[in-house]
């Protein structure tokens, strides 16, 4: 009869219906359709199909996802899927996890660092307008060297500017007992001069700041607490103000509490004025603000020239040094800028090798299963069904690295921090917010879309056909995809061989740091200081005489072999270089920096005998060496060179200072660093530019009436030589202390030779270094994941040839060496680059690891040696990377290899 | 027994009205069936993808026909035995439900 349904709503089901079912549907309309227009007409049949047409549409929706993916996949199939094909290649999923995890982990960490430093704002208003003032090591020079000395503090503060106002700063002391409550604890005491808190202008959260009424003679004490300490010592309690603090045997009145952004370590700030007249911080933190109208540069104009003309007109009382300013951001709690740049560096650099390398992997898995892959392309597959599987474990190793990143990053804040913010604890870390696990949420998906989908757009514009034929002709790789792989090795070996050489300073650093002479055998030494404080032995008389006592009781023990008391007195040092400046009997003023004193010590008889340092000329001190004899002293080796050089320095004269006792010179001691610590000293003892020590025996000097020191006592430390093992001479002075006084504490314990290294690598392996180094492992594992990756993409596609060349009767031997030549080969133009690279960086690279005067301890990186050495170990990566996977597909069946086709 | 395990009403529909055509069945014949017996006014593309589901299920299987003279093919579905089975547990559920409820319904 010739009615036909609407043209345009036959289109509509059309494409609406699911392929399979099309014909069946459009049949079963259309004979609806006549049966309706037989028996209501063609107007109403017309309608129901219209009708019909349009509600196949959403059902269209619905069944077009199906199509997509067929009802066997759904996202959570895909991933169980996903999981189970990662699960049955351990390795290749530990390692791709592992790198991502590291990658962000160290991202998200930098990021948290980035956003603190970078983006929260300033605690202080019109940050810009603040500047902090430091000592240089001479006047003229803007390097700051150090923080400021007392007297010139206190000049400044009384000193009317015409560029800055409010010239104020706090002191750094040792940490103070502090008595109110149950058990003593210490915390750090920073006095404060000036109106520091109204020059950095924040105001207190809790109550108010130190007032110029404060600072008056005859104020009471009061103190203004960090957040910190408030939280943590007074309980975070809204009534912490009024509180009484006891500490130094005063009372000091909590008055405000500090908003947490303006401090994060736990502290208590209180007047300068208010602390006993022995007790003085010997360092001062400046800090100042810029008049109206004043610039940056006027300021440290104005500081850099007075200073200078203060050591014109009197060089001994400003010990030579100059001064300058640097903008409070650079110099703050913002951390080491620099060393956050390079961080970013490193970062970026992991995350782009990482993502490389992590793309080769899933290139080669796409690789494997291109067969399979092509078929299913052949029969009609579209892209995504094709690779949605690579997809989802792509997916799979992005989430999961990122989830180990933020463990990770959390895990490590305290390394963070302690890198970045040089050697403060995690709590000068930020903390990971919301944000970091987005950023690091972030990383993960971005992982995902590289790694994911790259083999996608491979295989979009794969030419199955070409493929294969090619599989079936044996050819394993046209020229184009070889040259292509060349190319990544090739980088890939030139980055290994730029990381190797950063490694190889880094060790060389490292080595330097660590085979310093010291002058004496510290790796038998245990050194122990009770803590004096705490169990309240005050006074050097009492201190020296329980260290006597223990050091008694411990002598008689047969683990130990010699007893060493000593005390510095040099504490001073270099803030009152007048004492410290040598006067000798034959006069000869100081002409340079290095005929000062280093380090000032009253010891005991029997210390340089337990110390191990040899005795060149002369005699050690004896117990006949009291307050009765003639003042004498010993000195190291240096000190007689500089000052009397070929004359017997025995018998000769010097003081310290113009005010100084002159001093017998009985003994000469070999040069020695100084004790307790090393950094500077050793460094010095290196280049053979150190100071000289100067020894005192203690019986002539503690407590004795009338004897003069050159400057505030430490307090004695005890060391004891182990006859054989340091762990038993360690408890023979634990056992000899609770005899000789059972409630003390110990404020250092450790072998001497720990806790030098601990303070020198703490001091000496910069930031730079460790990070770099870290860096350069983390870059250098990815860069030989990448090279084995691309190496096993080689040989996966030869897996034929090899099999035939096996079934042919070649030896296994044989094999692997042509596969080891050929990546050699190919490895070789990279080495090129590489070392290139490294000669062309060889000034670049060591000022990234480490500090200036390290790297004159390093080899040069042009030295053949070092650049042979460092071939070497990359061709061996190269060769090991090559063979494992070659390894393995030789020990294949050669029928298996074959059927591999 | 998850959810998944019982059917939804329109697929009770479907699958009882392919019961009651004593099986196997078109499209047509189906849609026919269920405007007959229930005067709902269902959509033949509706009754497609619920049949494509519950094949998918393995409630249903289909089979295509030959084209009879003059005419043409047709996709001609039948119960298999879990569907039998699905349809059985909906019921019984059905008229556990409903005993609860009490006479003054009935």
């Amino acid at each position: 009869m010739g009615l036909r349904p609407p043209a345009l709503a036959r289109i509509l089901v059309r494409f609406s219906a699911c392929l399979r079912d099309r014909d069946f549907l459009l049949g079963d309309l259309e004979e609806r359709f006549c049966e309706l227009a037989q028996r209501h007409g063609s107007r109403t049949a017309r309608r129901w199909y219209w009708k019909q047409a349009l509600s196949a549409v959403p059902w269209a929706v619905a069944s077009h996802w199906a199509r997509l993916r067929p009802t066997s996949w759904s996202p959570l199939s895909g991933i169980g899927e996903a999981a189970r094909n990662l699960a049955r290649t351990p390795i290749f999923t530990g390692v791709s996890i592992l790198s991502v995890g590291i990658g962000v982990g160290l991202a998200v960490s930098v990021f948290t660092v980035a956003h603190a430093v970078f983006f929260t704002p300033s605690p202080y208003p019109d940050p810009q307008q603040l500047v902090t003032i430091w000592e240089t090591q001479r006047p003229g020079s803007h390097q700051k060297s150090d923080y400021l000395r007392p007297a010139r503090m206190q000049a400044w503060v009384e000193t009317r500017m015409r560029y800055l106002t409010g010239i104020s700063g706090y002191g750094l002391m040792q940490d103070m007992v502090l008595e109110s409550g149950g058990t003593p604890t210490r915390v750090a005491v920073r006095p404060v001069l000036g109106d520091w808190f109204g020059t950095l202008g924040t105001p207190a959260v809790l109550g108010r700041v130190l007032t110029k009424a404060d600072h008056r003679p005859g104020a009471e004490s009061a103190a203004v607490v960090s957040w910190a300490f408030w939280k943590e010592q007074l309980g975070g309690r809204s009534d912490a103000l009024g509180h009484v603090l006891h500490f130094l045997k005063s009372s000091f009145t909590v008055v405000g509490v500090m908003p947490p952004t303006f401090d994060t370590d736990a502290l208590v700030w209180v007047p300068e004025e208010s602390l006993p007249a022995n007790l003085k911080a010997l360092a001062w933190a400046g800090v100042a603000r810029l008049r109206p109208g004043s610039t940056q540069r006027q300021a440290r104009q104005e500081i850099e020239e007075r200073s200078a003309a203060q050591v014109a007109a009197d060089s001994a009382r400003w010990g030579g040094f100059g001064a300058t300013t640097l903008p409070m951001p650079e110099a703050g709690r913002s951390g080491n800028r620099s060393a956050l740049w390079m961080l970013v560096g490193v970062v970026v650099a992991v995350l782009l090798i990482g993502l490389t390398n992590l793309t080769t992997l899933f290139l080669v898995r796409a690789q494997e299963r291109s067969v399979n892959l092509a078929v299913r392309a052949s029969l009609g597959a579209n892209t995504w069904q094709i690779g949605r599987g690579l997809f989802m474990e792509a997916l799979l190793v992005g989430l999961g690295g990122a989830a180990g990143g933020v463990l990770l990053a959390v895990w490590g804040r305290g390394v963070t921090a302690s890198l970045v913010f040089s050697g403060s604890g995690p709590s000068a870390m930020p903390r990971l917010g919301l944000l970091s696990v987005g950023v690091a949420a972030a990383l993960g998906v971005l992982v995902t879309l590289v790694v994911g989908l790259e083999p996608l757009r491979r295989l979009r514009v794969i030419d199955v056909r070409d493929l294969l034929q090619r599989r079936t002709a044996g050819s394993s790789s046209t020229r184009g995809e070889r040259r292509g792989r060349d190319v990544m090795v090739g980088a890939q070996v030139a980055a290994c061989v730029v990381l190797v050489a950063t490694l190889g300073i880094f060790a060389a650093a490292y080595r330097s740091y660590t085979h310093i002479d010291v002058g004496y055998d510290a790796r038998r030494l245990v050194e122990a200081v009770p803590d004096y404080e705490v169990a309240q032995i005050d006074g050097a008389v009492s201190q020296w005489r329980l260290a006597r006592q223990i050091g008694d009781r411990v002598a008689h023990d047969p683990a130990v072999a010699g007893v060493a008391l000593w005390e510095e007195v040099s504490e001073a040092w270099p803030y009152r270089p007048e004492l410290n400046a040598v006067i000798g009997d034959s006069p000869r003023p100081p002409t340079s920096y290095y005929q000062q004193i280093w380090a000032y010590y009253e010891v005991n008889p029997g210390f340089f005998r337990s110390m191990g340092i040899p005795l060149l000329k002369g005699r050690t001190f004896t117990d006949a060496d009291n307050a009765s004899s003639p003042p004498v002293a010993i000195v190291t080796k240096n000190g007689p060179d500089a000052w009397w050089p070929g004359e017997n320095p025995l018998g000769h004269r010097i003081k310290l200072g113009r005010n100084g006792e002159w001093l017998t010179i009985v003994g000469v001691v070999a040069n020695t660093g100084i004790l307790g610590s090393m950094g500077r000293g050793l460094l010095a003892i290196r280049h053979g530019t150190h100071q000289a020590l100067l020894f005192r025996p203690a019986r002539q000097t503690v407590g004795v009436q009338g004897a003069w020191k050159p400057g505030v006592g430490n307090t004695p430390h005890i060391a004891v030589r182990a006859a054989r093992d340091p762990a038993a001479a360690a408890r023979a002075v634990r056992s000899g202390l609770r005899s000789a006084a059972p409630n003390i504490p110990l404020k250092t314990f450790s072998t001497l030779y720990q806790g030098q290294m601990h303070g020198w690598i703490a001091d000496r392996l910069e930031v730079g270094g460790s990070l770099v180094g870290a860096g350069a492992v983390v870059g250098l594992l990815l860069a030989v994941l990448g090279i084995a990756g691309v190496v096993a993409d080689g040989v996966a596609r030869r897996t034929p040839e090899i099999g035939l060349r096996v079934a042919l009767g070649a030896r296994a031997v044989h094999v692997l060496s042509s596969i080891a030549r050929e990546s050699l080969l190919s490895a070789l133009s990279g080495l090129g680059a590489g070392l290139i690279l490294v000669i062309v960086l060889r000034n670049v690279i060591p000022k990234v690891v480490v500090d200036t005067e390290t790297r004159a301890l390093m080899p040069r990186l042009t030295d053949p040696r070092l650049l042979a050495a460092v071939a070497g170990i990359v061709l061996t990566i190269v060769l090991f990377a090559a063979l494992v996977p070659a390894s393995r597909t030789v020990r294949i069946d050669p029928a298996e290899a074959l059927r591999s086709e | 027994m998850g959810s998944r395990d019982y059917l939804g009403e329109f697929e009770q529909v479907v699958l009882l009205a392919l019961a009651g055509l004593r099986e196997p069945a078109y499209g047509t014949e189906i849609h026919r069936q269920i405007q007959g017996r229930t005067g709902r006014d269902v959509s033949i593309p509706a009754v497609y993808v619920t049949l494509r589901r519950m094949e998918v299920k393995g409630l249903v299987a289909s089979e295509v026909t030959r084209p009879r003279q003059g005419g043409r093919s047709t996709r001609n579905y039948h119960l298999l035995p879990m569907g039998r089975e699905a349809l059985a547990r909906s019921r019984a559920m059905l008229e556990r439900l409903w005993e609860e409820v009490g006479p003054e319904w009935a």
